[in-house]
């Protein structure tokens, strides 16, 4: 049932606002993601980096990973 | 179900959300359509979903998404962000704040849900498949090609992990065996470079490649510092002058202080060092691509070589590759960008799911949309606009003749291209011998920079007569040199070091494109006119009569060729010629 104009109108505002409350709420919560999840196990893995020497390789070519069964039906 | 009425296997192949989307549709193997997304939404480029390449496709073959047998999409999303993307963000932290930002917001929104928008945007509730980015490559250059084994080598910007790959096919049976990963890209250093030059990524790569004949490898030297090259192609990019691990550029400072110059603004002025410094990149792409398919060589060894991904287009390292007789011949795909992965994934499918048999070849690449005469003469008493109608004895002769001199002629016929180039189907035709016509055709009808060369279509049977060529080049994918006696006699397709992008015309290929070419060498004496794409600079090249009537319209293009109607630009009436300034400006400059 289609809604009275001013109903309308309302719900479209509202839907404009609830969209802002979206952007920001996403930055925020990314935000600390990035710096919590990422930025403690980035530090770690740099730390770990920092124990490892190696020289250059002799090639950059990796071998590709094998194929596994049924590897079409899946996106990874 | 007898053989006789066994169902046909229909598989939809699809490339889209990072540039250039398209839709493949095979029919037992064989590609009934294929088409970029781009040409219908007339935005360059276009990464959306490809709907409408989808549904024309669908019509071309008179069946429905209920007809599908499968779906595949050309790369592995959730493998592309959980490794590459995720693992990025952590490596170059605490680096990379918006670039993740963004990355999540693109990723969350659309690119993880990749088969419920299928389903839902295709009404569709078959299979959805996943081939890998790089095997969507190699499998759109090794099963068209035609040769019972290859090695094949794939190069880009990046797949999921994957810049470069070697493999090895063999019969139906394709091996990916080596690669490199990102950051270390020979893609993503050419992207670089041009974004560095003051082009835009993505789209104007060629345009450096056209650059650098104009220059001299003075910063070879300092190109090669950054990268660690070993002698087996394999290389190793120093990230320190490279920005697009993180960022939304692609080279800083770093890169600046290395050359010794800011980078350049876009559409600013192009200097001398910026055609060395493309010349420079241009040398050591041709290195790497030669010492990678060296190593192709020798770890999969066949006489032929098979060559996709996006860095295949770079015709000048193609030309070297073939000079270097390390392959007796060598296929590479015309739609070797991510276009040509929808390709690749529905042939790979083919193979691997279905056990299909291998296509015979790959004779042309006219798979797209088409209009009937009755259909366009339609349209042009629609839109009111006078034209004469030939018949097909008559039209060879008659568009050769306006071809002679300095009429430039938009000549649309059959079946659309696929991939970047227009090999007679698309194209804007001139003829070759006027030098006036390189600048006519582009400044006047194309609107680019001055600089760009223009390629030459040739008779097949005449190609040795002018370049330095002794094989079929047709898909425009080769350089070689202009013989030195022809150059004075082809001025307006000798690129200013002597070379040319070649195409080569047979009849089975396209038998009207070479009857105008036989007519024009009857009338002349040359067997070779420029062939450019049917576009304005920024436009994608056109796709209906609409298309055509409008870029026609609104540049000094002399005649428009569709189908067996003959449109002159003298008959146009004045109104309809104006509006040129808001024409170009629906197109972002590329």
């Amino acid at each position: 049932m289609p809604l009275p104009l001013l109903l309308r109108r309302l719900w479209n505002a509202w839907k404009a606002v609830g969209r802002g409350i979206g952007i920001v709420t996403g930055f925020v919560l990314l935000s600390v993601l990035w710096i919590t999840i990422f930025g403690i196990y980035a530090l770690c893995r740099k730390c770990a980096g920092l124990l490892k020497r190696s020289s250059p390789p002799a090639s950059y070519w990796q071998p590709v990973p094998p194929d596994y069964p049924n590897s079409l039906d899946h996106e990874f | 179900m007898s053989s006789e009425q066994r169902k046909p296997c229909y598989i939809l192949g699809l490339s889209c959300f990072y540039h250039d989307s398209a839709a493949v549709l095979l029919k037992d193997g064989e590609v009934v359509f294929a088409a970029q997304e781009e040409r219908f939404t007339r935005k360059k480029h276009d990464e959306a979903l490809p709907v409408r390449a989808v549904t024309r496709a669908l019509r071309s073959a008179g069946i429905t998404m209920r007809d599908i047998d499968a779906v595949v999409f050309y790369e592995k999303p959730l493998l592309k962000f959980f490794d590459r993307i995720l693992s990025t963000v952590i490596a170059v932290w605490p680096r990379g704040f918006l670039m993740f930002h963004r990355a999540m917001h693109e990723w969350l929104q659309k690119k993880l849900w990749i088969p419920q928008i299928i389903r839902k945007e295709l009404e569709y509730d078959g299979p959805v498949l996943f081939t890998t980015h790089h095997e969507s490559h190699a499998a759109s250059a090794y099963y068209p090609s035609g040769f019972p084994d290859a090695a094949i080598v794939t190069v880009d910007g990046v797949g999921e992990w994957a810049t470069t790959t070697i493999g090895l096919g063999k019969g139906t049976e394709m091996t990916l065996k080596e690669e490199l990963h990102f950051p270390h890209s020979l893609g993503l250093l050419y992207s670089a470079i041009t974004y560095y030059l003051g082009f835009r990524v993505n789209s104007a790569e060629y345009k450096v490649m056209g650059l650098a004949p104009y220059g001299k490898p003075a910063y070879l030297d300092r190109m090669r510092s950054l990268m660690d090259l070993k002698e087996d192609g394999s290389f190793r990019l120093d990230m320190r002058f490279f920005t697009y691990e993180y960022g939304s550029t692609m080279t800083g400072k770093a890169l600046e202080r290395l050359f010794g110059q800011p980078r350049r603004k876009p559409e600013g002025p192009l200097t001398q060092f910026h055609k060395d410094i493309a010349r420079s990149l241009q040398d050591l792409t041709n290195e790497v691509m030669l010492r990678i398919v060296r190593h192709a060589k020798e770890t999969c060894p066949s006489e032929n070589l098979c060559l996709a991904g996006g860095v295949a287009l770079n015709c000048v390292a193609n030309g070297v590759i073939r000079r270097s007789g390390l392959f007796k011949h060598i296929f590479i795909q015309p739609a070797a960008g991510d276009a040509g992965g929808a390709l690749g994934a529905a042939l790979a499918v083919w193979h691997r799911r279905f056990g299909g048999k291998r296509m015979d070849g790959f004779p042309h690449v006219f798979l797209g949309t088409e209009y009937a005469q009755e259909a366009i003469e339609s349209f042009l008493k629609e839109r009111g606009l006078p034209y004469e109608t030939l018949t097909d004895a008559a039209l060879p002769e008659t568009v050769a003749n306006l071809l002679e001199g300095e009429n430039v002629i938009g000549w649309f016929q059959g079946r659309m291209e696929f991939g970047p180039r227009s090999l007679g189907n698309r194209s804007i035709l001139a003829d070759a011998r006027n030098p006036d016509n390189w600048r006519k055709v582009n400044l006047k009808i194309k609107f680019r920079e001055s600089f760009r060369p223009f390629a030459p279509t040739v008779l097949e049977e005449r190609v040795s007569d002018y370049f330095d060529l002794r094989e079929a080049s047709p898909f425009m994918l080769l350089v070689a040199d202009v013989l030195p006696h022809r150059r004075s006699e082809i001025p307006a397709v000798t690129h200013v070091d002597g070379s040319a992008r070649i195409q080569t015309i047979r009849r089975d290929q396209n038998p009207r494109y070479e009857d105008l070419l036989k007519a024009f060498e009857r009338k002349t004496g040359c067997a070779v006119i420029i062939n450019t794409s049917f576009n304005v600079r920024g436009e994608p090249i056109v796709e209906s009569p609409a298309d055509a009537v409008n870029c026609f319209l609104h540049t000094e293009m002399d005649c428009l060729v569709l189908g067996n109607c003959l449109l002159k630009k003298s008959a146009m009436p004045d109104v309809r010629t104006g509006g040129q300034e808001r024409y170009l400006g629906q197109f972002a400059l590329d």
